[in-house]
């Protein structure tokens, strides 16, 4: 008995009695009950679960890198959000945008679409030569065709041009 | 003397303390023939422990195999927590009380109170053997934490700190339940020689 056991005299004599008894029952055979666990268990010993899985991390690393990689390649542009329709109204909720027509150029003239390329050269001029008569002093140069959203016009004009603009102004202030 | 870390230190108080742990660590990176060092070294030990809640032979014997695969397939993921006996014989004792519940009714009857003074004597018994068979009565009578510990400390030789791990209890109530054990046991033995 060992050294920290707590007992008096009579108590460890009785655990020394008790130590003598005799295990209960009858012991096998042992090395046939070694041979009964052998055949039980097999000859090959278990793997822990997670060396079953191993495979997953070269895995998730070469996905991982696949993803990352195709970003790069794109360029990072912004993924284009499609607007989700619901399934009943997939053939209501999509309007289909005509086709790009081909780069033309176009003015607004009296009422219609005039298309600059099938006007005759000559034609152009006419209305030109229209334009510059409406500058003229006497004209009703707010009532014309010139653009008022953009002021650029104004650089491109001679300098006679410019002068009758400012007689004009000067006279529509007094 | 180069001074060592504490936890390295304590690592190796720990290998020291347990012989079987060498052989765990072996049967983890894939040595098969570990395991059959573990058996024929402990298959005695637990064999007795489920004999003590197992009471036949043949029952024993198929509880102790059952033991031995479910440490063969634990003992990959044994971290060395406690010692590797400890660990089997808490395997042993779990299998053993799950057999219990599993075949109750087929278990042989508790020994009671009257048993030890009306226990049968065959003619020509020897004395020890009557003696023996008083002691394991007193035994039976003894609460079943008390019961627990008396038999590892005493039938098994664990160590308190073993035995505090496989009752489930800290080291100094293993000590006092070990002490009050012996005590009531003393009482029992007493109480029935004065009846006998």
């Amino acid at each position: 008995m060992r050294e920290d056991d707590p007992l008096d005299a009579d108590d460890r004599a009785l655990v020394a009695k008790l130590k003598e008894l005799p295990p209960e029952g009858s012991e096998p055979d042992w090395q046939a009950l070694e041979a009964a666990i052998r055949a039980e268990v097999g000859d090959d010993a278990p793997r822990p679960w997670w060396r079953n899985w191993r495979w997953i991390v070269p895995v998730w690393v070469l996905a991982t890198t696949a993803v990352v990689a195709l970003l790069v390649m794109r360029g990072g542009k912004p993924v284009e959000h499609q607007a989700v329709v619901g399934p009943g109204r997939l053939d209501a909720g999509v309007v289909e945008s005509p086709a790009p027509a081909a780069a033309t150029s176009a003015m607004w003239l009296d009422g219609e679409a005039v298309e600059l390329d099938n006007v005759d050269g000559s034609a152009l001029d006419e209305l030109d030569g229209e334009a510059r008569a409406a500058l003229a002093p006497e004209g009703d140069v707010t009532g014309g065709i010139l653009p008022v959203a953009d002021y650029g016009w104004i650089d491109t004009l001679d300098d006679e041009a410019v002068g009758v603009a400012e007689d004009w102004l000067k006279r529509k202030r007094s | 003397m180069q001074a060592l870390a504490l936890p390295a230190l304590l690592e190796r108080v720990n290998e020291t303390s347990d012989p079987d742990r060498e052989l765990a660590e072996r049967f983890r990176s894939g040595d098969r023939s570990a395991f059959d060092v573990l058996v024929r070294k402990h298959q005695k030990g637990v064999w007795r422990m489920v004999r003590r809640y197992v009471k036949r032979d043949a029952d024993a014997k198929d509880v102790t195999q059952l033991v031995f695969v479910r440490a063969f397939k634990g003992l990959g993921a044994f971290r060395g927590a406690a010692s590797v006996r400890s660990w089997l014989y808490r395997i042993a004792i779990n299998c053993a009380l799950s057999w219990i519940r599993d075949h109750r009714r087929e278990q042989p009857t508790e020994i009671t109170e009257d048993s030890l003074t009306a226990l049968p004597v065959a003619p020509g018994r020897i004395a020890d053997d009557q003696e023996g068979t008083r002691l394991r009565a007193a035994i039976a009578l003894l609460p079943p934490k008390q019961k627990l510990v008396l038999e590892l400390r005493v039938f098994d030789d664990l160590s308190f700190k073993e035995v505090a791990e496989l009752a489930d209890c800290t080291e100094n109530t293993a000590k006092v339940n070990f002490h009050y054990a012996v005590k009531k046991l003393r009482d029992i033995l007493g109480g029935s020689d004065a009846r006998g």
